[in-house]
């Protein structure tokens, strides 16, 4: 029932409120004199040039993201599989052997395919 | 579900399965590598379209459903499996050739494929929303990524890109109808909402609502005309046999669709969505004609002329009833067998990096491959509705499938504007008999694609020739589905 | 009190979404949008739903905003370019949107389901099944192909994915396993014969 997850709401919102005021306490106590070298983004100390990225994607980490995403996914089908496995029985099983197998498909291609491997 | 129930509708689900196991095996075998890797994944595919082809007739002496009333086998999707074999199996025997000549042979290709055609399948046999939505799904991501399939190429990276956001745009609608509808009658199963719709008056505002949104998500997939933009871009930079498969398999898979949502089971739908997709229909067939006479790029305007080709298709629906039904079901036959054999020429074409895509490489075809330009001329003249081939039968029983529905006003414009349309056809015609050229195209026929242009050679002919009995399976499978 | 919470979520889930539309900042934009999700979440549990509501943050969250952000920090994008031609068709989007939501609202107004819509519609929030075990019962009974066919997306993605971005660079040495295996050893070896004080 949602009442139950009334413990995890106040917890929310004591985090929430705990990081306000710290955060507002700070900001009222502290001095405040920004100028254009300080708020420059850090660079062991020289003159930082062109923004962060400057064209160059690395690919390996969308492919990992999308990985992830996809096994992610997956995970969460095996949440409510495992509530109800036992009533499912057999089939259960099985249904979830062929899925799991589709994905491993999946997961073996990507494997010998290489794109698991960081290329630096 | 019990243990009947289910052995019952996996076998029922039999040539999907066939075609996912002929993937994945496809899958793994494209992982060693090896000359020869290309043929040998494209007759492991077309064994696997062959097998499933045979289990899906065999399926079909008893019709069933399957999955708790989700998945259908009748007369209606058997026919339309059929076509999408048909077209599959057409893709894959030209496209060897063309991955040879861009170089950008991989084995993924036909993997992806399989899975296009396995999302088909299952979007054809659906009768329920979500089984529906899915199928579509699967078939619209495999081929996002065969349209992008040629990395290194900036045409096709955008063709991928646009297919893709207009996908997503279009399936967001689709699903919003969907779930309106879903709120409506609280089922997905088709045959529940429609009785569950019966008791709704068609005025009210909700309904009115979701059947826009569902009908205006569909025609995005077929590309209807305030929805036909970004069409031609991405026929234009897809892989040529991807654009075939596209043009016809896809098509089919969404008229069918379209078929089963509003002229068998939500058909009390009817009076909502009549009027503006009359509109539509007529807008479509006119801007599909008019745009392909200015065009240079000969999958430009194939592009086009498949737009138009879609309106007469959204005519044939028009006409309802078994008769407009059978129709648009033989038309699609046709027009698989004729665009996927234009195809096979252009990739025939093809000098790799986008050359060999100008209309004027056509010029003095007829001299230097007589055998090829001949097999041409009988496609182009089937795509205008020529007799006698195929495409002629195919629009005259549209015609007289809307006649008989008392549409004789829509008859005529669209008598009219196929006749505008012709001239393209014609131009090509006359490019490859007329013109001389010095350099005209010299090229080797593959046995791939001999086969590929022989098979839509003959059904182009034989359609032609003896309409009459694809009529009638069209019309037994046409009253399978309304029965 | 849930009527306190369901306000508060609500009003979290429209701020979060109109944040994410009007930041300048595309990174701030995407935590914005994280807070849409987590509002949403809140609701889920609301309604009873806590399994879709952990789904949105594992997945939604955890997954695709991981995603967006490296997209959006890896990306050389101009972003007030972009903002500035948004702002040319804003007049018409906004008339877009707002004719939606007239018809929207038209619609709810005359909502009428079907005759046979209450006894379709089982309550969704019973007390013996909590939200995991209800969704496993009907996931994997009834709609078991559904859930298959969700399995067959995902490697559809996987693949994709793969073939598309993949690019081997080619002044790294790589290790080809299965070309080491499939080695002819006719071709890999040859045997010399070589005479005592000559070389090859």
């Amino acid at each position: 029932m949602p009442i139950d997850f009334l413990p995890v709401f106040l917890m929310v919102a004591v985090v929430i409120a705990l990081s306000a005021f710290i955060l507002t306490l700070s900001r009222l106590i502290r001095p405040h004199n920004p100028y254009p070298e300080k708020n420059r983004p850090y660079e062991c100390g020289v003159d930082h040039v062109g923004e962060a990225s400057a064209g160059m994607f690395k690919v390996q980490y969308f492919v990992i993201a999308i990985l992830f995403v996809v096994f992610d996914v997956e995970t969460m089908f095996l949440f409510p599989w495992a509530v109800v496995l036992k009533d499912m029985g057999l089939f259960g099983y099985v249904e979830m052997f062929v899925f799991i197998v589709l994905l491993l498909v999946g997961f073996a291609y990507a494997w010998i395919k290489g794109a698991l491997e960081w290329v630096s | 579900m019990d243990l009947t129930q289910i052995t019952s509708s996996v076998l029922a689900s039999g040539p999907e399965i066939i075609i996912i196991l002929g993937a994945c095996v496809a899958l793994m075998l494209s992982l060693v590598p090896r000359p020869g890797q290309g043929a040998l994944l494209a007759g492991l595919s077309l064994v696997m379209i062959a097998l499933a082809a045979a289990m899906s007739l065999t399926l079909a002496q008893n019709p069933q459903t399957a999955y708790g009333g989700m998945f259908v086998n009748d007369g209606f999707s058997t026919f339309f499996k059929m076509l999408l074999y048909l077209g599959t199996a057409l893709t894959i025997l030209i496209s060897d050739r063309y991955l040879g000549t861009e170089d950008a042979a991989k084995g993924e290709y036909y993997v992806l494929l399989l899975f296009a055609l396995s999302g088909a399948m299952i979007m054809v046999s659906g009768k329920d929303l979500l089984i529906i939505y899915v199928g579509l799904e699967l078939q619209a991501l495999s081929i996002y990524v065969l349209v992008g399939f040629l990395t290194t190429n900036t045409r096709s990276n955008e063709a991928a890109l646009k297919y893709v956001i207009l996908g997503a745009f279009s399936s967001g609608l689709l699903l919003f109808g969907l779930s309106l509808l879903y709120g409506l009658t609280g089922t997905t199963q088709l045959e529940a909402m429609g009785e569950a719709l019966d008791s709704v008056e068609t005025s009210s505002p909700l309904l009115a609502l979701a059947t826009v949104f569902l009908i205006v998500g569909l025609l995005f997939k077929v590309g209807a005309v305030p929805f036909h933009m970004w069409v031609p871009d991405i026929y234009e930079g897809a892989p040529s046999p991807v654009t075939g498969f596209m043009s016809t398999v896809g098509k089919v898979a969404a008229v069918a669709v379209i078929l089963r949502l509003l002229i068998q089971d939500l058909a009390m739908l009817d009076p909502i969505w009549r009027g503006s997709v009359e509109a539509v229909a007529v807008l479509t067939l006119a801007a599909g004609s008019f745009a392909a006479l200015v065009q240079t790029n000969i999958k430009r305007m194939l592009a086009y002329s498949s737009i138009a080709h879609g309106g007469f298709l959204l005519l044939g629906l028009l006409a309802g009833g078994s008769e407009g039904l059978a129709s648009v079901m033989l038309y699609l036959l046709i027009f698989t067998v004729t665009n996927l054999g234009l195809f096979a020429v252009i990739v025939l074409l093809n000098r790799g990096a986008g050359q060999g895509e100008n209309i004027q490489d056509f010029s003095g075809l007829a001299k230097s491959q007589p055998g090829v330009a001949l097999m041409a001329l009988v496609f182009l003249l089937s795509l205008a509705g020529i007799p006698p081939t195929g495409g002629f039968f195919a629009k005259f029983y549209v015609l007289v499938a809307l006649v008989d529905a008392g549409f004789v006003l829509l008859a005529v414009f669209a008598v009219l504007l196929s006749a505008i349309a012709a001239w393209f056809y014609l131009r090509v015609i006359m490019l490859m008999y007329m013109e001389q050229n010095d350099q005209p195209a010299v090229f080797q026929v593959s046995p791939a694609i001999g086969w590929a242009l022989i098979v839509t050679f003959t059904g182009t002919v034989l359609t032609g020739v003896l309409p009459a009995w694809f009529l009638g399976v069209s019309k037994a499978a046409a009253t399978a589905g309304l029965g | 009190m849930s009527v306190f919470a369901f306000y508060l979520f609500a009003i979290s889930a429209i701020t979060g979404g109109l944040f994410t539309v009007i930041s300048r900042q595309p990174v701030h934009s995407v935590l914005w949008l994280i807070l849409a999700f987590l509002s949403s979440a809140g609701l889920f549990v609301l309604l009873g739903a806590e399994f879709v509501a952990m789904l949105l943050v594992i997945v939604y969250v955890g997954a695709v905003m991981v995603l967006f952000l490296f997209v959006v920090m890896m990306l050389d994008v101009d972003f007030a370019e972009l903002k500035a031609e948004m702002a040319k068709f804003m007049p018409l989007a906004l008339l877009i949107g707002l004719v939606i939501l007239m018809q929207l609202v038209m619609a709810y107004g005359a909502w009428d389901s079907a005759h046979g819509a209450s006894e379709l519609l089982a309550n969704p929030i019973t007390t013996e099944h909590h939200n995991t075990e209800a969704l496993g019962l009907i996931l994997y009974d009834q709609y078991f192909l559904l859930f298959q066919l969700a399995g067959l997306i995902l490697l559809v993605a996987m693949i994709g994915a793969i073939v598309l971005t993949l690019r081997h660079r080619k002044d790294v040495k790589r290790q080809d396993i299965l070309g080491q295996m499939f080695r002819d050893p006719a071709e890999a070896m040859e045997l010399k014969d070589v005479k005592p004080g000559q070389g090859l």
